[in-house]
């Protein structure tokens, strides 16, 4: 059994014990001390269960879900939102902020960071709602951003080379736009270039290793939620440039046509993963139930992966996708969650949908318009 | 209306400062209300005395009273070597160290596309222009995208012509702690570990 390698100490490390949200969503007020096992938020739907998961994923992450504007965050009649939790047995503070205008602050330990994004990775989660599911149906850039996201929680130095080299980038791109007016020296364009081809290789080579080992991770959990169809997860480039010094001879190579378009065309702000179910292109063929099957494998696959690279499991946001399952896998998902998982906070409309191997072990709370109620 | 005219001219005027909003540009209005006239005029003659008197050094680009600035009018500073800074402000942090004896030269900004910054709107040409004699230029931009840019753009012009071309290293906070470092720095100081 994996969960039997964590000592003590590791567990209690990545573990929300205190969440505070004031004027979040519909919660004027709302406070919750976790234990380390499983919540189950139950209610009927628009009461502020989904809200309670994405106030967690915001202090993870600095980011709502999947889609959502910040402003609309703030609750009616108020000025700003602050969403609070503690880590390490209260040891830290981790916080998000944002005044109606404003930009968006987080906090470490009551101290305002210099980015909000250095936040990341304080608290690892894994984060499953009916939201994601354009990872699998929807542009490249929306598995990128799944990519992006789960890298930069376990390896801070990605989150640095991906906002290095998306700065580079949009000056590549500017100079490409003057140099359709007039003359740029080479010079002028290897400055950004070899920015790029430094961080761009990089994140290519954590983007390759993640999915070299998250797509039998995934393919593992499609099989125990009881999906006969085999999941294969492979990450595509356009171009094949490997090292940083291939990349740089690329973008060298492709300055005329970049400057024609206007944009760069080569590099990872370009791939994508391709998703195989049943060995056809999930995404082009794959139904509905496919496809919302291969994002909840994803997504527990990660958490496996991300397991193994911190030493123990991250929090699992599970929002509601219970509902969308039909009995059997619903079961299933049940008994994974009750099997893997650390912490973890599920909501639904009936606490039963949790089934029994999960409710033995939870916390159930009852949220009704924006209050919180412990059962 | 909300402010006499003159204040309203005189908040607007402040507003337009970097750094001051208006909440402060306020502020900084009724302070200024509140002097004696003595204290107001002096600053308004300082203001037009520096705007009047200074300009840039024809050699360094630094800010300066004089056609060449004090540094590159002073003998005993070492004209072999010369310190490249984004703003006249970095050569004042260099300065205050007491240990470069070379000479400075300042861009008056960096390389950044989107803002139509190239090397033209910057001091570059002039910085080429002085070069002979010149044995090391040590790039002291910003540790940023854009200051990275602007010192590899630099050396690829200055290496060719057999001149050493160094930057500044980047890393570990002097006295500072693992625990508080932010992880980019840390991340730097670990790529960029030396042997003991």
């Amino acid at each position: 059994m994996k969960e039997a390698q964590f000592t003590e100490k590791a567990v209690e490390t990545l573990r929300l014990t205190g969440l505070i949200l004031e004027g979040f969503r519909n919660y004027r007020h709302a406070a919750l001390e976790p234990n380390a096992g499983f919540h189950v938020l139950a209610g009927p739907n628009a009461q502020g269960k989904t809200s309670l998961l994405e106030a967690i994923y915001l202090i993870s992450t600095t980011r709502l879900l999947r889609g959502m504007r910040d402003a609309e965050a703030i609750r009616e009649g108020e000025d700003r939102f602050r969403v609070e939790g503690s880590v390490a047995q209260g040891r830290t503070s981790l916080a998000v902020t944002l005044e109606r205008g404003g930009r968006k602050r987080a906090l470490l330990n009551g101290v305002g960071l210099p980015r909000a994004a250095d936040l990341i990775g304080r608290l690892p989660s894994v984060c499953i709602t009916a939201l994601d599911l354009p990872m699998v149906s929807g542009e490249p850039g929306e598995r990128r951003m799944f990519l992006d996201l789960e890298l930069s929680q376990v390896y801070p130095a990605y989150l640095r080379a991906l906002s290095l080299y998306k700065r580079a980038l949009e000056q590549r791109n500017a100079l490409l736009k003057q140099a359709q007016d007039r003359f740029v020296p080479d010079e002028s364009f290897s400055a950004w270039e070899a920015q790029m081809a430094t961080y761009g290789a990089s994140l290519r080579d954590y983007r390759r290793r993640f999915v070299e080992e998250l797509s039998p991770l995934a393919a593992e959990a499609q099989a125990e939620l009881g999906e006969g169809e085999s999941l294969k997860i492979t990450y595509v480039s356009r171009d094949e440039a490997l090292t940083a010094a291939e990349y740089e001879a690329a973008l060298v190579q492709n300055r005329r046509q970049d400057i024609a378009r206007g944009t760069t065309t080569a590099g990872p702000h370009r791939d994508d993963l391709s998703l195989t179910i049943a060995g056809r292109d999930g995404r082009l063929y794959g139904s509905q139930g496919q496809q919302r099957s291969a994002v909840i494998a994803m997504k527990l696959g990660t958490l496996e992966l991300m397991r193994d690279k911190l030493g123990e499991p991250p929090i699992l946001l599970l929002d509601d996708m219970l509902s969308d399952l039909d009995a059997g896998r619903r079961a299933r998902l049940c008994q994974w969650v009750a099997r893997h998982a650390g912490q973890a906070f599920l909501t639904c409309t009936e606490a039963t949908a949790a089934g029994d191997e999960i409710l033995d072990r939870a916390t159930v709370y009852r949220v009704q318009n924006g209050t919180l109620e412990a059962l | 209306m909300l402010f006499a005219r003159p204040l309203a001219d005189l908040i607007a005027e402040l507003e337009r400062l970097p750094g001051i909003g208006p909440k402060s540009a306020q502020r900084l209005a009724y302070h200024l209300l509140r002097l004696p006239s003595a204290d107001t005029e002096r600053l308004a003659q300082a203001i037009l005395a520096a705007k009047a008197k200074l300009r840039f050094c024809e050699l360094c680009q630094n800010v300066s009273e004089h056609e060449r600035c004090e540094i590159c009018r002073d003998p005993r500073r070492d004209s072999h070597q010369i310190c490249v800074v984004a703003e006249p402000r970095d050569i004042a942090a260099i300065e205050r160290l007491h240990e470069f004896r070379g000479q400075f030269h300042v861009l008056h900004g960096l390389l950044s596309p989107m803002d139509a910054i190239g090397p033209e709107q910057l001091r570059m040409r002039e910085l080429l222009s002085r070069l002979e004699g010149v044995e090391e230029v040590i790039l002291a931009t910003n540790p940023t995208t854009e200051g990275d840019a602007t010192a590899l753009y630099l050396a690829k012009l200055i290496k060719p012509l057999g001149i050493k071309v160094t930057r500044l290293a980047h890393g570990m906070p002097v006295g500072g702690e693992l625990d508080y470092a932010d992880s980019a720095t840390l991340l730097s100081a670990l790529n960029y570990r030396r042997e003991l």
